[in-house]
């Protein structure tokens, strides 16, 4: 019976021993891995559960004051292809394929299966590819044949042709996805929308402008993944997600009127062979900029085909000196201040002599003794300088810089240039100062500062901060933000400017605007036709004009003020009431329809249609 | 009260005599390896029924295990035969009605309770070799034959369904009882010793070489009619290593590939490798103090497969660390200690081999588990005993644990006659 246990204390022993070395053969390794070689260990599996995550959150659209799409950001794909890993698929189904067949040489015939499989697989994925990308199937077959490195085979793909080659469900392909920023509006917004560069930044209109609100902050966070590939909700950053709500930028133009203007401006400017034109269209109770074309300009969505020079709104960036557009405005000053009265009369001698200056009406004709309505009608120099001079200099003066002259008009945009003025001493000491700025020579501004100054006449004599943006909102339409704007300031006062709205509403009827007329209605208006100063150095380019039109619509309780100016037209016989006003009328034409704007004297209509008057 | 006190002290007093003898170190042990088990499926489940079902099996494991100490273990060596017969037909019948799970026949249904026969097909063959082994004590190299005949059956059976860790299991435990039962260790490495040339053979041929002569000289050694046997030995590893290409093909191709993942896990991490690397990675970054229950980010994000059943101790590694799995060791340690000195003091051979063969059985799966799990021995689906979930594996450790407390609990009355 005991016969086993005789020998049993040696090996028991043995077998003491043996489970002694397997506990320290166990103890030991794992001494190895969980102390030894813990913090690499650590690290690795950090390595593999912890990714960077880069949240980006896309740029925000813009849109215009009806809700079209001006800009948008959208998802694009870029293709690339490890054909390697397509010759791994090809050799995966051909083992898979061996392995059922017995009794073969199975190494040949999988090398044999390889081998078709790669070439079924290059050619299919070629066919698809081609049909996805609209690429020639030859080009893409011929880049799949190098198996060593990794290949581009299509930028730029839209979500589509994403989903269809995924769809297709191909070996070896890659996706590398970006944003990009569309246009749909294109040309015809451009110079206000801006564009986005190649490293994203804002060029431009508000995409520079408001670049910061625009740009989703994008940010890294670190993201503790599981083994499945989906993320610990826990570890998630979710200030990533706070705070942020999507939304668009809505702009105060309407891509409509916009259209009009710009083509308005473009029949000008060809007709009259411009080097540039401008055409603003301002509503005078908020400051909106309801359109604002700007010649030449270029296409965002192509913006890398055109001058960079075409990319500057010069509407907002470029002074120039506004000539006769600027005499309601001193007249709504001088009226406001007391100096004249609306009845005022004043003698127009047809020239003046200041020292060694000769300053003369635009025809040197001397029309005598002429009301305010007259000197506006007639656009006389002469009778501006009369009415100016009833100012003392120094109190002229300070009522131009009261009302913005020299300043900036805060628009929204950038580059925006400060207006030029002489200063106060040189203006106080020489008359000549004041006699060329009363007719608008010898002050500068941009376009869009004077029709800001008209703005204010059109409204009642507020002040205004001509802008372009209404508020950040989100896609419903509610306003998430809104720019703040100047607190509002009185330049005029209510009776001088609607003496100067009634003046210039006799400009359009029997002045200098007439051909601003639109049967039934009542624009008011004035010509401008300057000499072009050359800004930054001395004096005028000879026979060089700057022509212009600025139209009140209506002329007595305006809801649009409407600018137009084009820089040296070439045209004969170019005057702001030839060249210039056809283009506000076209573009008043256009917003009578869009405002809805009922005719005010429909007897007209009746009689230019019953009559058929030239 | 007089009464109920008295009654309360002598029914105290017959259960101390019904287990006068019981070793409560050994049962105190595999009841710590249960709850570690139970509490480190839970973490890697909260939400699971995993942890309740297996602290469910436990507790009827344990009262099992109490009822079978109560039995005399002498009635086994009697059944021996039927407990070996229905064990193979048990493998029998999953072989023809078995589910299948991942590839393998393993599972066979009774009254809606999925068993793995080849788990409680241990048992039967612990109990059979040691009838036979107490029988026929191993006295000459020849005799070793008849035991391997006798374990040939089960271990096809299991190989073919096919379950390789079980079947290494049974080798294993088979080695352990004829070392205990007199066979010498030159036998056993004679025995084994056409396998290693197989494998030395893939791997470096000198090695192999080197093996055939060594084999030969053992043979030399320790067989009867020297001369003959040092040249059969030597000529039986030199086509074994031929051979073993043969038989190489007869592995299923996943066993295959964990066998040469084994010996490289590096070399396909994402592919069969993983399981070994991940492994490694989470129980590395488990650190000396470990991050806690429910801390382990490996265990947690599942980067690790099978983290409550074969994997489960590098879900422990990790939330427990190095002093978690040296204490877990000690454990091992201890029971397998007691198991030992059960062993060796048994009333007779049948119970001294009943608990070697159970001792084997558990010794082999914790190394082999274990070392799967930090790279030291290939995947081979080996539960770890009393802590991997596993319904079936449970019971039959718990049952194990009752016989060989049964031995246990028996010896006592030849040592102290009353």
């Amino acid at each position: 019976m005991r016969s086993i246990r005789r020998q049993t204390t040696s090996r028991l022993w043995l077998v003491g021993i043996g489970v002694l070395a397997a506990a320290g053969g166990l103890g030991y390794r794992l001494y190895d891995l969980q102390v030894t070689q813990a913090s690499t260990l650590q690290e690795r599996a950090a390595l593999q559960r912890e990714r960077t995550v880069k949240s980006e959150r896309p740029r925000a659209g813009i849109v215009d004051r009806r809700g079209v799409a001006l800009a948008l950001d959208e998802p694009i794909f870029d293709l690339y292809a490890h054909p390697f890993l397509i010759d791994a698929e090809a050799k995966l189904l051909a083992s898979r394929q061996a392995s059922r067949q017995k009794g073969v040489d199975r190494e040949a015939l999988e090398a044999k299966l390889a081998a078709q499989h790669r070439q079924a697989l290059r050619s299919e994925m070629a066919r698809t590819l081609a049909q996805a990308t609209g690429q020639p199937a030859a080009e893409i077959a011929a880049r799949l044949a190098d198996n060593r490195r990794t290949v581009a085979l299509a930028r730029g793909l839209g979500e589509n042709a994403r989903e269809r080659i995924v769809q297709a469900k191909l070996p070896g392909l890659e996706f590398g996805s970006r944003r990009r920023r569309f246009y749909p509006d294109g040309a015809n917004s451009a110079s206000l929308v801006g564009f986005l560069n190649y490293d994203g930044q804002g060029q431009g209109g508000v995409e520079q402008f408001y670049h910061k609100r625009l740009t989703g902050a994008s940010a890294s966070y670190p993201v503790t993944f599981g083994s499945g590939g989906l993320p610990l909700a826990s570890t998630l950053p979710t200030e990533a997600f706070e705070g942020f709500e999507p939304g668009r930028l809505a702009l105060t133009i309407d891509a409509r009127v916009q259209r009009a203007a710009r083509l308005a401006l473009e029949r000008g400017v060809e007709a009259n062979r411009v080097t540039r034109g401008a055409a603003i269209v301002l509503e005078p109770q908020s400051g909106e900029i309801l359109a604002m074309a700007v010649s030449p300009s270029f296409d965002n969505n192509r913006y890398g085909e055109f001058p960079p020079a075409h990319f500057k709104n010069w509407a907002v960036s470029d002074l120039y000196e506004p000539g006769s557009t600027f005499k309601p405005v001193n007249v709504a000053l001088a009226l406001s201040a007391g100096a004249i009265r609306p009845d005022t009369v004043v003698n127009d001698s047809g020239s003046m002599s200041f020292g060694r200056y000769m300053l003369s009406n635009y025809d040197r004709r001397a029309r005598g003794a002429i009301s305010v309505t007259k000197v506006l009608m007639v656009s006389s120099n002469i009778g501006m300088i009369r009415l100016m001079q009833k100012m003392p200099p120094t109190a002229y003066y300070d009522k131009l810089r009261e009302i913005g002259i020299g300043g900036a008009g805060g628009v929204d945009l950038p580059g925006e240039t400060r207006g030029i003025i002489t200063n106060r001493t040189q203006f106080a000491k020489y008359p000549v100062q004041v006699a060329t700025v009363a007719f608008g020579q010898g002050v500068a501004l941009t376009p869009l500062q004077l029709a800001s100054l008209h703005g204010a006449i059109a409204n009642g004599g507020m002040a205004i901060q001509p802008h372009l943006v209404r508020a950040f909102e989100n896609d419903e339409g509610q306003v998430l933000w809104k720019p703040e704007h100047r607190p509002n300031k009185r330049i005029f006062t209510p009776e001088a400017t609607a003496a100067v709205r009634e003046m210039m509403m006799h400009v359009v009827e029997e002045g200098t605007g007439k051909p601003a007329h639109i049967p039934g209605y009542r624009i008011g208006g004035k010509t401008g036709t300057a000499q072009k100063a050359n800004i930054g150095g001395r004096g005028y380019l000879a026979g060089k004009k700057i022509t212009s039109f600025v139209g009140y619509l209506p002329a007595h309780n305006p809801r649009y003020v409407v600018l137009v100016v084009l820089d040296e037209p070439k045209s004969g016989n170019a005057f702001g009431s030839t060249t210039a006003a056809p283009i506000v009328r076209e573009i008043c034409q256009e917003l009578i329809s869009y405002g809805n704007l009922p005719p005010s004297h429909p007897q007209e209509l009746l009689a230019s249609a019953s009559t058929k008057k030239p | 009260m007089e009464l109920a006190k008295l009654s309360w002290n002598s029914w105290l007093n017959s259960l101390y005599k019904l287990f006068r003898g019981f070793d409560g170190w050994l049962l105190l042990f595999a009841v710590l390896l249960l709850s570690t088990g139970v509490l480190t499926i839970f973490s890697t489940r909260p939400e699971g029924i995993e942890w309740k079902a297996q602290l469910g099996t436990g507790l009827v494991g344990i009262a099992w295990a109490l009822f079978l100490s109560r039995l005399t273990y002498g009635w086994l060596q009697r059944w021996s035969w039927l407990i070996y017969g229905s064990a193979c037909a048990m493998l029998l019948g999953v072989l023809f009605t078995g589910n299948s799970v991942k590839g393998a026949q393993r599972w066979i249904e009774l009254g809606g309770i999925q068993l793995q026969p080849s788990e409680f097909a241990k048992l039967g063959v612990i109990v059979a070799l040691a009838a036979l082994i107490q029988r026929y004590p191993i006295r000459s190299f020849g005799q070793i034959w008849v035991v391997l005949g006798v374990l040939a059956v089960p271990f096809l059976l299991v190989f073919k369904q096919p379950d390789l860790g079980t079947a290494l299991v049974f080798g294993a435990i088979s080695l352990g009882m004829l070392y205990w039962g007199g066979a010498r260790l030159g036998w056993l490495a004679l025995i084994v010793s056409p396998l290693m040339a197989a494998i030395l053979y893939a791997v470096w041929i000198p090695a192999w070489i080197v093996w055939v002569a060594a084999m030969a000289v053992v043979a030399w050694r320790e067989l009867d009619w020297r001369w003959w046997g040092a040249i059969g030995a030597g000529a039986i590893n030199l086509v074994a290593g031929g051979l073993g290409q043969v038989f190489w093909h007869l592995l299923k191709p996943y066993q295959q590939q964990r066998l040469i993942v084994f010996l490289d896990p590096s070399g396909d991490p994402l592919g069969s490798g993983y399981h070994i690397l991940q492994s490694e990675i989470a129980i590395g970054a488990g650190g000396l103090w470990g991050r806690g229950i429910f801390q382990g980010t490996q265990t947690q994000l599942n980067f690790i497969p099978e983290q409550h059943t074969d994997f489960i101790f590098s879900a422990l590694g990790e939330e427990w660390g190095f002093l978690g799995a040296v204490v877990l060791l000690g454990l091992f340690f201890c029971l397998f200690a007691r198991l030992l000195i059960i062993a060796q003091n048994s009333a007779d051979d049948f119970g001294s081999l009943l608990t070697i063969g159970v001792f084997t059985m558990l010794l082999f799966q914790t190394v082999v588990n274990i070392g799967m799990t930090i790279g030291l021995a290939p995947v081979t689906g080996i539960p770890l005993p009393f802590v991997t979930f596993g319904r079936s594996f449970l019971i039959t450790c718990f049952t194990a644990i009752g016989l060989v407390e049964s031995v246990a609990l028996h010896r006592t009355k030849m040592v102290f006659p009353s």
